[in-house]
C-alpha cells in the first residue's frame, strides 16, 4: 500500500438516524482511508450501512461525529454550495436502483453531469459518445429509460458516473439487478478505467464472487467494519 | 462556460412543464387573468383620462359661470328665490373686473325647431358669439353673429351638428331657413360636432343672438346665466372674490345674508371629474393587482407542488453535479415560463376585453404601445418573485432524503 495522501478518508466517523426509539446508528465509528488509484469493494448483509458508508464517502452526506476527508478537505466544514462544488469536481455516482430521469433518453441522462461542469457541445457530443460506448449502448442512445431493461438502465446509469471522468467513481449495488455474465461486463468497465485513467473505484455489492474480483474488500456488519483485506484479485495484480 | 448551462436551463424547463400538461394550463390560466385584467385597466384607464381630458377641453378652462340662485344647504326645499342677472350687470363686470376676456349672457330653454315637414325638440341658446370661444367650440361651417346682428337681434342662427343631419341630411345647412317656436331664422353656422355629454346630445342645439331670443322668445330682460372667461386661460382667486363682491353690492346683499347667485369654476367642476375618474381608474387597478396576485399565488403554488413530487429528480441532478444555483435557475425559468405564456396570452385577452368595454364605459379605446413592456415586466416579475420560495426551497433540498423518495 502507497502512503500518498488517500483521495477520500473517513476517521471515526458515525451517521445515526432517527431519534428516541427510532433512532437507528447505521454506521458506527468508521475508520477507513481509500488511495487514488484503488478499487474497493464493501460488503455486507442488507441493513448494514454500506449505502451510509458510501453517501459519506461521496459527500452526498455528512458524518453525525468524527470526520470524512474527500481530497483532503472535511466535507462537514464545508457549505452546502462548496460541498456541491467539491462532490462536483471529484465524483461520479451510480445509485442503487439506476435513478435515471424518466423524462429524457439515455442520450440526455449522460450528457446532464457535462452540462453542469460547463462543457460547451461539441466536446460533450464526444464524451458522451465514448461513455456510451464503454457500456456497450451507443445503439441505445434515443431510447428512453422506460424503453430499456434493467440491465440496460444500469449501464446507463454508469455511463453517466463515468461521462466526467471522475477521480473517483462510487456505486452502490451496481450489479444488484443483472445476471452473472452481465454483472462481470460492469465490472470489466470499471476495470479498465481503473487501469487506463487510474480511476479510483469504490462499489458496494452482495456478491462475494464480484467482491474478490476487486482489490480490497471492507466488511461491514451491523454499522461496524468487522474486516477490511486486500484480496486475490490484488494479490494477483500485485 | 456558463452560456452552456443557461442555454440549456429553458429545455429542462419545458419538459418539466410538459409532463404536467393539465397543471401547467390551469396555472396559466391564473395568470391569464390577473394580466388581462391589469392590461385592461391600464387600456381602460387611459381611455379615461383622455375622456376626462377632453371633457375639460369642452367644458373650456378658465371659465367662470354665475348662476342665479344658490342651491340651498342640506338639501331642504328647492332654489332660494332670487332675482334674475340683466344685461346691466353683465357691462358692470365687462368694466369692472381686471383681466377678464370676455363676458357673455347666456339664456336657454327647449324649443321646437320646424322645417318643411320635419320637427325636433331643441335646445334654444340666446348668446354673443363670444360664447363659442369660451366653450372652446369652434363654428365649422359659416361664420358666429356679427357685432352688427347681435346688435340689432337679427334673426340669424347657429346650429349644431344634430339639427344640421336630421334637418339637411348631406344637402347645404348655410342660408337655409328654420322656423325657432314662432320666430324664423336664418342659418348662417354650424358648430364642429361635441358628441354626447353624460345623457345629453351636446350637438342638439340652435343659439340666436341675445338680443332677439330676449325680445322674440323670452319677451323680458332676466338672463340666467353669465359666463365669464378670464385673460391667459386661468381665474384668479382675486378675480373671483372682485367678481362675488361686485355682484353682492349690485344685489344689495347685507354681509351676513347668504349670496343668492352661484360662482361657479370650471376648472374646479373639471378637475375634480377628473379625479374621480383617477380614483376609479385606481381602485380597478387595485382589484387588477389583486388578481394579479392570486395569479402569482397559483404559480408558488404549483411550483411549490412540483417541487415537493420531484423531489428524487432534484437530488439526482444534485448527486450528479448540479449546483444549488443551477436547480434554482431550473425552477425560476419553469415558473418565469409559466408566467410568460400566462402574460402573452393575457395581454391578449386584455386589450380584447378593453376593445368590448371601451364603448360599454363610454370611454375611448385607446391602445398604448407600453402595454408590450408592461406585460413583459409583469410575466419576469411574477415568475421571479413567485417563484422564488419554491426554487429555494427545491435549492436546499437534501439529496439523500430526496434519493429515498420513491
Ligand atoms: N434516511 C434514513 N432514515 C432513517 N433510517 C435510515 C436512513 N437511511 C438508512 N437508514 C437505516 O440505516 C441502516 C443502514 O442503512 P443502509 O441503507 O446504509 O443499509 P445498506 O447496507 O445499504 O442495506 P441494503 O443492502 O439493503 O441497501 C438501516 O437500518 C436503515 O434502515
Ligand atoms: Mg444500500
Amino acid at each position: 500500500m502507497t502512503t500518498a495522501s488517500p483521495i477520500v478518508a473517513l476517521r471515526m466517523a458515525s451517521k445515526t438516524y432517527g431519534r428516541g426509539n427510532a433512532r437507528v446508528e447505521a454506521l458506527k465509528s468508521a475508520t477507513v482511508s481509500i488511495q487514488p488509484g484503488e478499487f474497493a469493494a464493501i460488503v455486507g448483509a442488507s441493513g448494514s450501512g454500506k449505502s451510509t458508508m458510501l453517501n459519506l464517502l461521496g459527500c452526498l452526506d455528512v458524518p453525525c461525529s468524527g470526520s470524512c476527508l474527500l481530497a483532503g478537505v472535511e466535507t462537514a466544514s464545508l457549505a452546502v454550495d462548496q460541498r456541491s462544488r467539491l462532490r462536483r469536481d471529484t465524483i461520479g455516482f451510480v445509485f442503487q436502483g439506476y435513478q435515471l430521469l424518466e423524462r429524457m433518453d439515455a442520450w440526455r441522462n449522460v450528457e446532464l453531469p457535462l452540462i453542469y461542469r460547463g462543457v460547451p457541445p461539441p466536446e460533450r457530443g464526444r464524451r458522451v459518445e465514448r461513455a456510451l460506448d464503454a457500456v456497450g449502448l451507443i445503439d441505445r442512445a434515443r431510447h428512453r429509460p422506460g424503453a430499456m431493461s434493467g440491465g440496460q438502465q444500469q449501464r446507463i446509469a454508469i455511463a453517466r458516473a463515468i461521462v466526467s471522468e471522475p477521480p473517483l467513481l462510487i456505486a452502490d449495488e451496481p450489479t444488484g439487478a443483472v445476471d452473472a455474465a452481465t454483472g462481470d461486463d460492469i465490472i470489466d468497465v470499471f476495470h479498465t478505467l481503473n487501469r487506463t485513467q487510474n480511476t479510483t473505484v469504490v462499489l458496494v455489492t452482495h456478491d462475494e464472487r464480484i467482491a474478490h474480483r476487486c482489490g480490497r474488500m471492507i466488511r461491514l456488519v451491523d454499522g461496524r467494519i468487522v474486516s477490511d483485506t486486500p484480496t486475490d484479485a490484488r494479490r494477483d495484480a500485485g | 462556460m456558463r452560456a452552456a448551462m443557461l442555454a440549456e436551463l429553458p429545455r429542462h424547463a419545458i419538459d418539466a412543464l410538459r409532463a404536467n400538461p393539465l397543471r401547467s394550463l390551469l396555472t396559466i390560466l391564473s395568470v391569464v387573468a390577473g394580466v388581462a385584467a391589469v392590461i385592461a385597466m391600464t387600456t381602460l384607464g387611459h381611455g379615461v383620462s383622455r375622456k376626462v381630458e377632453t371633457e375639460i377641453n369642452k367644458l373650456g378652462v378658465g371659465v367662470l359661470t354665475l348662476r342665479v340662485g344658490q342651491r340651498a344647504r342640506g338639501g331642504k326645499g328647492a332654489s332660494i328665490e332670487a332675482q334674475a342677472f340683466d344685461y346691466a350687470d353683465v357691462e358692470a363686470i365687462r368694466s369692472s373686473v381686471r383681466h377678464v376676456q370676455s363676458v357673455v349672457p347666456l339664456v336657454s330653454r327647449k324649443a321646437r325647431v320646424v322645417s318643411g315637414r320635419h320637427n325636433l325638440m331643441t335646445t334654444l341658446l340666446g348668446t354673443e358669439s363670444d360664447y363659442f370661444a369660451a366653450r372652446a367650440w369652434s363654428v365649422a361651417e359659416g361664420r358666429a353673429f356679427t357685432a352688427h346682428e347681435m346688435h340689432v337681434g337679427a334673426a340669424a342662427c347657429i346650429i349644431g351638428e344634430t339639427i344640421r343631419t336630421q334637418f339637411f341630411q348631406g344637402g347645404e345647412a348655410l342660408g337655409a331657413l328654420l322656423r325657432l317656436g314662432t320666430v324664423p331664422c336664418t342659418v348662417i353656422g354650424v358648430l364642429a360636432p361635441r358628441g354626447q355629454s353624460g345623457e345629453e346630445d351636446s350637438d342638439n342645439i340652435v343659439a340666436i343672438p341675445f338680443d332677439a331670443y330676449q325680445r322674440r322668445v323670452q319677451g323680458s330682460p332676466d338672463i340666467g346665466t353669465i359666463v365669464v372667461t378670464a385673460v391667459g386661460g386661468k381665474v384668479t382667486p382675486a378675480q373671483k372674490d372682485a367678481l362675488e363682491a361686485l355682484m353682492r353690492e349690485r344685489r344689495r346683499l347685507d354681509p351676513f345674508e347668504p349670496s343668492d347667485f352661484t360662482l361657479l369654476d370650471m376648472r374646479q367642476i373639471a378637475e375634480a371629474s377628473a379625479a374621480t375618474a383617477r380614483m376609479m381608474t385606481s381602485l380597478l387597478g387595485t382589484i387588477a393587482v389583486l388578481m394579479l396576485l392570486v395569479g402569482g399565488l397559483g404559480i408558488t403554488n404549483v411550483m411549490l407542488v412540483s417541487v415537493a413530487e420531484r423531489r428524487r429528480e432534484i437530488a439526482i441532478r444534485m448527486a450528479i453535479g448540479a449546483l444549488p444555483g443551477h436547480i434554482l435557475g431550473q425552477f425560476l425559468i419553469e415558473a418565469v415560463a409559466l408566467s410568460t405564456i400566462g402574460s402573452v396570452f393575457g395581454t391578449l385577452v386584455g386589450v380584447g376585453s378593453a376593445v368590448f368595454l371601451a364603448p360599454l364605459l363610454q370611454v375611448p379605446f385607446v391602445l398604448d404601445a407600453d402595454v408590450v413592456w408592461v406585460s413583459f415586466a409583469m410575466a419576469l416579475a411574477i415568475g421571479v418573485t413567485f417563484g422564488f420560495a419554491p426554487a429555494r426551497r427545491a435549492a436546499r433540498l437534501d439529496p439523500i432524503s430526496g434519493l429515498r423518495a420513491a
